[in-house]
Order: C-alpha cells, then structure tokens, then sequence
C-alpha cells in the first residue's frame, strides 16, 4: 500500500524551500522599495539569494543528519531505534508554521506598501503594531522551539539521557559558530 | 526582459575601490578583508557538516559571481585595462577559496567513508595541515595586495 508518511520528510522540505524562496524574492522587492531601484548586478545577486535561501532547508537538514549521524556512531548510540528523518522533519513543523505566517505578512506589506525610501526596515510595521525587528524575535523563537524539539525526540526515541541529547544537537552548531566566529 | 536590458548597469557601482566608499586607513582596510575572508574560507572548510553541500553551494555563488561581474564589465568597458586592475587581486584569493572547499570536500569525503560506508580510511593529516595553511596564506597574501597595493 502507498504509505504517505514515508513521504513526510520530503513534503515538509520541499514546503518550508519554496517558503524560504518566496519570501526572499519579497524581500529583495521590499529591499528595492527602501534602497532605490537595483541596477542588472543587484538584481543578478538578490535572484541567487533567492535560489540559495531556497535551499537553505536542505542545507539544516543535512547538517543535522550528518553530524546526528556521526555523534551516533561515537557514542554508539543504535540509530536504527527510530527515523533520524522523521525526527528532524518534525522539529521542523514551528519553523513552517512562522514561514508561512511571515510570507503571508511580508507579501500583504509588499502589495499595500506607502513610501518607505530610505527607512530601516526594523522599525517599519508589518502587521498591527508589531514591527520586523518583533517579528525577528519570534522567527528566534520558533528556531529555539526547532531545538526543543529535537532534543526532547532523540531523547525519547533513542532512550537515552537529557544530557546526552542535549550534547548530540548542541555540540556540531557550537563548534560551527566557533568556526566561523573565530575571526 | 531583453538580454541587453539586464546589463544596463553603472560601472562605479561595481567598483571594488573600498578606499572610494569609505575613508578607512589601508590597515583597516587589510582587517576588514582579512576578516571577511577568513569567515569565507572557515564556512568552506566547515561545509563537511553539511556533506560538502555547502560548500558546492558557496564555490558556484563566489564563481557565478565573479563571472557575472568580468563579464559586464567587459561589455561595459572599451578596454580591459580599465577594470582588470580591479578585478585581479580577487582572482588570488579564489584559489585560496578553491583550497578551502578541497579541504571541505576532503572532510566529507572522509566522513563519509569512515560512517556511513563503513570503510576505514587514512586521514591524511599532512595534506590537511599543508592545504589549510597554503591556503590560509593565500587569503593573508590577497588581503595584504587588495588593500596595499590594489587600492591605493
């Protein structure tokens, strides 16, 4: 029988790349709208930005799989006990929910902006009176609830304690912003 | 939107003179590459997190980049002269760039190997050590041209 979970991980992928996408093309839009038009350089440079924030999804992912993965095989953890997959797709059910909400606001902003030349767009309100830099702190949050999430589900499903989960999802992103904030 | 539309484009936006934009000494001007770089070149090497997904993605958008840059300006430009003294300097530290995603496609191909195919491989830890430091020269070296003799 055809078996939707299986496909689970890649529908919530491929929804939060095309998310990620969209709202990176109205950002370059609302970019435009503050700085002045973009010259061809501009525009050839916001149209990769679009494209890799589209595949911005796949990259956490694959990070988190990679790096679960091997921590497993250190501690020797048996990672048949549950789907590393399914897991990871499900921590990312809070960050779909604000992406969607977040392209919702940013395109009804786009589409009913007044003159904003020359604004910081952290100040500018995108909904009642809840501003970009409100609506950042919440995307914040919703990534801390990404976090929550895995923690919690590796412990549960792989048995094993709070503080070895916590070491297994903290450790790779500490030592990639120790990596690149070295500098 | 025609091809020849897309590339109305105004030269001095392109410029790489940081000096022009800004008034920074040259030795603030080396840090500030010299920072930029190194965050580069370490999110390269780090790419083997990411089984050397970003690092693909990072050398194809340096590369679209730079090309899409050289190319415009040619068109743009009567005389390659005019912007290729621009443009060079940038051409050192891309191999710097090429060594660090070497290192990051090493690191994953190591990975690799080592956890989920389950062979046992030799870390190379002589190739790893000589590649990283050539390459981090490299990117001192370009720092120290682009903004000591580039820019002044």
């Amino acid at each position: 029988m055809f078996q939707l979970h299986r496909f689970f991980p890649a529908f919530i992928l491929s929804f939060l790349s095309i998310n990620f996408y969209l709202i990176s093309k109205k950002a370059g839009i609302l970019q435009e709208s503050i700085s002045g038009k973009f010259n061809s350089f501009q525009i050839f440079i916001f149209e990769l930005n679009n494209y890799s924030s589209a595949l911005t999804p796949l990259l956490i992912f694959t990070f988190f799989y990679a790096t679960t993965s091997i921590i497993f095989e250190h501690l020797e953890i048996e990672n048949r006990k549950a789907s590393l997959t399914r897991i990871i797709s499900n921590a990312f059910i809070p960050v779909l929910i604000f992406s969607i909400g977040y392209l919702v606001l940013i395109n009804n902003f786009v589409e009913n902006t007044q003159d904003i030349t020359n604004q910081n767009v952290e100040n500018l309100n995108i909904f009642s009176n809840y501003t970009f830099k409100d609506l950042k702190h919440i995307g914040n949050l919703c990534w801390g609830i990404f976090y929550l999430i895995l923690i919690v589900e590796i412990k549960l499903k792989y048995e094993i304690n709070y503080l070895k989960s916590l070491a297994i999802n903290l450790t790779p992103t500490a030592i990639l912003i120790l990596l690149i904030e070295i500098n | 939107m025609s091809k020849n539309s897309f590339l109305i484009v105004k030269t001095n936006s392109l410029s790489i003179d940081y000096t022009n934009s800004s008034n920074k000494s040259t030795k603030d001007l080396f840090c500030d590459i010299l920072k930029n770089n190194t965050t580069v070149y370490f999110a390269s090497i780090s790419g083997f997190m990411t089984l050397g997904l970003f690092t693909v993605i990072s050398t194809f958008y340096n590369g679209f980049v730079l090309g899409y840059l050289i190319i415009t300006l040619n068109r743009l430009s009567e005389n390659s002269a005019d912007f290729l003294p621009r443009i060079l300097p940038h051409s050192i530290e891309i191999i710097g760039f090429v060594f660090a995603s070497a290192l990051g496609f090493y690191l994953t191909n190591f990975l690799c190997q080592q956890y989920f195919l389950k062979t046992k491989p030799k870390f190379k830890y002589k190739t790893v050590c000589l590649l990283f430091i050539t390459g981090y020269l490299i990117i001192l070296i370009s720092a120290f041209i682009e903004s000591y003799v580039s820019a002044t």
